[in-house]
This record gives structure tokens, C-alpha cells and sequence, in this order.
């Protein structure tokens, strides 16, 4: 008995775990192939002359960074670390971190699927922008030095880089990227699956129905739905169609802290985030968007009067 | 580990991750974890891996280092070990455990949903208009929640296929059967059911069964929902593809 309920556990956590993983997986790839096309073709100095000298424009144009670099909640992060070495101030990065997961044309498009142009599309592309911006900005206000844990230079694997360093070819470039894309792929991927297998270990622990049979109050559902979407921990470009779910029984300003919360901050990416930040600013990175993030969308529910 | 083994363990892992989601993908079970419409995306990222491993396995470093060469370290980074457990942890769980569904078991801990996922897109549902005897549990479940007097229904044809389980709540002489619903991977799985009533004397398996009869409602402390009269419950194999999609 006893040794059938652990093969059954075994196997359903299994299942949510590879679920989780796989459908992680490509997007990972993409953000650390990105990251390797940065690293050797972007100079530190052409990004470090488009940045505007303003904070807030410095923030917000970070904050909207994702309309041209299309990726999610796990390829943001090795991105993110990236351009960090290239130079990127800190807030700027951070930001582009929270925002770009939805402020990106894949989410955009999937939001706009599950939701048509409408209060639950709107108010997650404008709640996200300002909780970005804001939470950029509280940033903005620390040294650098609080912030990032310091990034060290991963040796590069292929045979070719003591050759001529300064003229090297497309060939040899290429496959300096994709060098850098392997290291960022397993140091990245670390962090995927330990966030995967916990995420997969509460999910199997507790089950989904008793949190949302807790309550539906104009309060209580947003925290609700905050815990689940950290739960969860979907990735932003599908998300919406699984928001659409409770649409019917959950208030709107709950579901939009769902799509909104989710691709800032769930258990796989604050994995992520231990590799760029230190702990203490990882805490706040949860802490103030979280604080942002129930705050406006109660105030929604209250203005909706649901 | 010297640098040169790293880095062949690194392309091992990376080329043995894209075959097995390859591998996957041609025995139908990649559907297990994810919802069909991203199995173009999982391909796509099983030849990257596989490409990256080539490249890792090319550009390995040679067995013998010059001195003057110091751009190449001998040896690997001191979590390198750890590196390669943790990321054939995926790889150990795919091949060691069975890939099961979510089933009656998972049903039972994660709790039957109330809430009916609605179509993406939102297009006005045609279930009404669907022949009965088509309809599978989702289709019924929005059947019933979109029709203007789910009277309506009662007396209609109803085969539909699903796992059994218990619902606690119910009196003893009833059961459920049951599918997951899955919108994006089995992470966001959520299970459905409609409560169905035996003939008497009805030997009821475990697993997957067909279950025929017709469609009526009941009421449940205080909550009116589906009711199936069953006149026949039949075992049957698990269907190539498990879960609905909304």
C-alpha cells in the first residue's frame, strides 16, 4: 500500500517536473543564445552611448526593452546578467527584468488571445509598466555594489580564441557565442531545474483546489492567486490561457495580479535571480514588486466594486 | 575533472537531452507533459541542444595544452560535478520513473476543479449544437454551463470516456469519472469530472472506462450538476492522448 502510494507520487511529481522543465526549456535556450550573440557581437561602449542620461527615461527605456528582445521570464535573466557585463546600470537591467517577461510581443500576442483588448489586457501591460518602472527606480537609488553579485568571466571553450583575438571571423564568432550559450545553459539551467523541482514537490504536496476553494473576497483571491501563480511557475508566454481558467470565479483585479506577479517573480526565477543578485536584493526584487503589484490590483477590485 | 572532460560530459548531456525529448516525441509521450500545440517549440530546442552538443564536442580542448596557452584552463570549475548531476537530473527522472498521466491518484490529491475552463479566444461555445453522444466531459461540463435550462440535456445520449475516482462528498453508490484539462503543460493540469450513477450490482474497475447511459441532473447539498445514469461501464485502454484541451 504504503509502496504503491510513493510509485504514485514518484511518477505525478515526475510528470509535473519534465512539464515544467520542457515546456521551460526552449525559452531558456533562447535567452542564453542571446546572451551569447551579446557577448561578441554587442560593443560595451555603442550600448553604453544609446542609454539616456535621465533615470526615469533610463528606467522606462529598460522597462520597454523586451518589445525588441522577445523573451520570458527564464530567458530574461541570463540576458539580463549579460548586459550587466557589458555595462548595463543596474536599475536599468532590473527594470528590463520584471517588464520584458510581458511587455514583449509573444505575451502580447498570447494575452491578446485569451483576453481580447479589454480591462485584463490593458491593465497587465500598464500595471507591469509602472511596476517596473517604480520598482526600477527604487533601485536606481542603490550603489551597484549592493546589488550584484560579481560575474566571473567564463572561459571560453573553443580552441580558436588565442588566435588572433582582434580580427577573429563570423565562423570563429559564432561559435564563441554558442560557447558562451553552453556555459549559460548549464549554470542557468541549474537554477531551472532546483526551481523546477520544487515547484513540482509543492504542486504534488498541495493541491491547487484547497488554495482556491479558500476564498473569493476581493482581498483574499488576490493573494490567492499571487501564491499560485508563484507556485505555478508557468511560463509568461502562456500564462494568460491559464489565467482564463478562473476567469469565471475569480475577481479581475486577482487575475490580473496572476498575469501580472507570475512573470516577475515565481519559484524558477528567483532561482534565476540568485546568480545576478545578491540575497538581499533578490528578497526585495519578491518584496516591493508583490507590495506594488496587491496594492494597485485591490485598488481595482475596490473601483470595480467585485 | 580536467577542462577537456567537462566539456565532453557537457556535450554528452546536452546531445542526450535533445534525443530524449526526440525519443519523446516519436513514441507520442511528449503530449504527457505538454499541450500538443508547443511540440513544434520542444523539437525545435532538442536540435538546438543537439547542435550545441556537437559544437561543445568539437571545440573540446586538446589532451595537450600548450604552456604558452593560458586562454584555455586545464582544468574545470570547481562546481563542475555538481553541474552535470543537477542537469541530468531530468534526464535520470525521464528514464527511471515511467511516464504515467495524471490520473485518478493525482485527481484525488490536486482536487476536482469547479470552475470550467473556458475556450481560448473566447468564440460563442457550439457544444449545444454538438450531437450528444460526441460531446466528451469537457464539452458536456460547458454544455451544461452554458445552456439557458440545463434541463435541457436530461435524457440526452451520453458516451464519454475518463478515469474513475471517488468524490468524498457524494453518497457511496456514486462515482466520477474524470479528465485533466491542461492549457499550457501539466503544471497548470486541472482535473473535471461528472458523477455518474451504476446499475445496481455493477462491478466498477479501476483505470479507464467507457462509461455509457444518459445525461440528467442532480442536486448535491444544495448544488444541482450532471448526472450520468449509467447503463454500462467498460474498461478501456488509456487513450492515446490523455488530457483535454480547452
Amino acid at each position: 500500500m504504503v509502496f504503491s502510494q510513493i510509485i504514485t507520487f514518484a511518477s505525478t511529481f515526475t510528470t509535473i517536473f519534465l512539464g515544467i522543465f520542457i515546456e521551460a526549456l526552449p525559452y531558456l535556450i533562447l535567452g542564453t543564445l542571446a546572451s551569447g550573440i551579446v557577448e561578441v557581437f554587442v560593443k560595451r561602449e555603442a550600448l553604453f552611448m544609446r542609454l539616456p542620461k535621465n533615470r526615469f527615461f533610463g528606467v522606462l527605456m529598460g522597462a520597454l526593452l523586451g518589445l525588441i528582445f522577445p523573451v520570458c521570464e527564464c530567458g530574461v535573466v541570463p540576458l539580463t546578467r549579460r548586459l550587466y557585463t557589458k555595462g548595463l546600470p543596474p536599475a536599468i537591467g532590473i527594470a528590463f527584468l520584471l517588464a520584458a517577461p510581458v511587455l514583449n510581443p509573444i505575451v502580447i500576442l498570447s494575452t491578446y488571445t485569451a483576453f481580447g483588448f479589454g480591462v485584463i489586457f490593458w491593465g497587465r501591460m500598464v500595471i507591469s509598466l509602472v511596476v517596473a518602472v517604480i520598482t526600477g527606480l527604487i533601485f536606481s537609488m542603490l550603489p551597484e555594489s549592493e546589488l550584484l553579485i560579481p560575474i566571473n568571466e567564463v572561459p571560453v571553450c573553443s580552441t580558436h580564441t588565442h588566435s588572433g583575438s582582434e580580427k577573429q571571423s563570423f565562423k570563429e564568432k559564432i561559435l564563441q557565442s554558442a560557447s558562451i550559450a553552453i556555459e549559460e545553459l548549464f549554470e542557468m539551467g541549474k537554477y531551472l531545474i532546483l526551481g523546477g523541482l520544487l515547484a513540482a514537490l509543492m504542486q504534488t504536496l498541495l493541491p491547487q483546489n484547497t488554495l482556491l476553494a479558500m476564498g473569493t473576497g476581493p482581498f483574499i483571491s488576490i493573494l490567492l492567486l499571487v501564491a499560485l501563480a508563484v507556485l505555478l511557475s508557468i511560463c509568461s508566454t502562456v500564462d494568460a490561457f491559464v489565467a482564463l481558467s478562473f476567469a469565471a470565479s475569480f475577481s479581475t483585479g486577482s487575475i490580473l495580479a496572476f498575469l501580472i506577479y507570475g512573470p516577475m517573480v515565481d519559484i524558477k526565477s528567483i532561482f534565476l535571480f540568485t546568480r545576478v543578485f545578491k540575497k538581499k536584493t533578490v528578497a526585495y526584487l519578491a518584496i516591493i514588486p508583490l507590495f506594488l503589484v496587491v496594492l494597485i490590483t485591490l485598488f481595482i477590485n475596490y473601483r470595480l466594486g467585485i | 575533472m580536467s577542462q577537456r572532460r567537462f566539456r565532453m560530459f557537457q556535450a554528452f548531456l546536452m546531445a542526450a537531452l535533445g534525443f530524449f525529448l526526440l525519443e519523446r516525441f516519436w513514441s507520442g509521450r511528449l503530449t504527457l507533459y505538454i499541450h500538443q500545440r508547443f511540440t513544434w517549440l520542444i523539437l525545435l530546442a532538442a536540435f538546438a541542444l543537439m547542435a550545441l552538443g556537437l559544437i561543445a564536442f568539437n571545440n573540446r580542448p586538446p589532451i595537450w595544452i600548450h604552456e604558452e596557452d593560458l586562454l584555455v584552463p586545464k582544468l574545470a570549475p570547481q562546481n563542475a560535478g555538481w553541474l552535470l548531476l543537477i542537469f541530468s537530473i531530468p534526464l535520470m527522472l525521464g528514464i527511471l520513473v515511467p511516464a504515467t498521466s495524471l490520473g485518478a491518484s493525482a485527481a484525488q490529491t490536486r482536487g476536482v476543479s469547479q470552475a470550467i475552463p473556458l475556450s481560448a479566444g473566447g468564440s460563442s461555445p457550439s457544444v449545444l449544437t454538438l450531437d450528444p453522444i460526441n460531446r466528451n466531459l469537457l464539452e458536456w461540463l460547458r454544455a451544461f454551463y452554458t445552456a439557458e435550462e440545463p434541463a435541457d440535456l436530461v435524457g440526452q445520449p451520453v458516451d464519454v470516456e475518463g478515469f474513475i475516482f471517488i468524490n468524498e462528498a457524494l453518497p457511496d453508490e456514486y462515482f466520477m469519472v474524470g479528465r485533466f484539462v491542461i492549457t499550457c503543460c501539466v503544471a497548470d493540469a486541472t482535473a473535471i469530472g461528472i458523477a455518474f450513477l451504476p446499475v445496481e450490482g455493477t462491478d466498477i474497475p479501476n483505470g479507464w472506462v467507457r462509461v455509457q447511459g444518459k445525461m440528467t441532473v442532480a442536486t448535491f447539498d444544495g448544488k444541482t450538476t450532471l448526472l450520468i445514469e449509467a447503463d454500462q461501464v467498460t474498461t478501456v485502454d488509456e487513450p492515446d492522448q490523455p488530457y483535454l484541451y480547452p
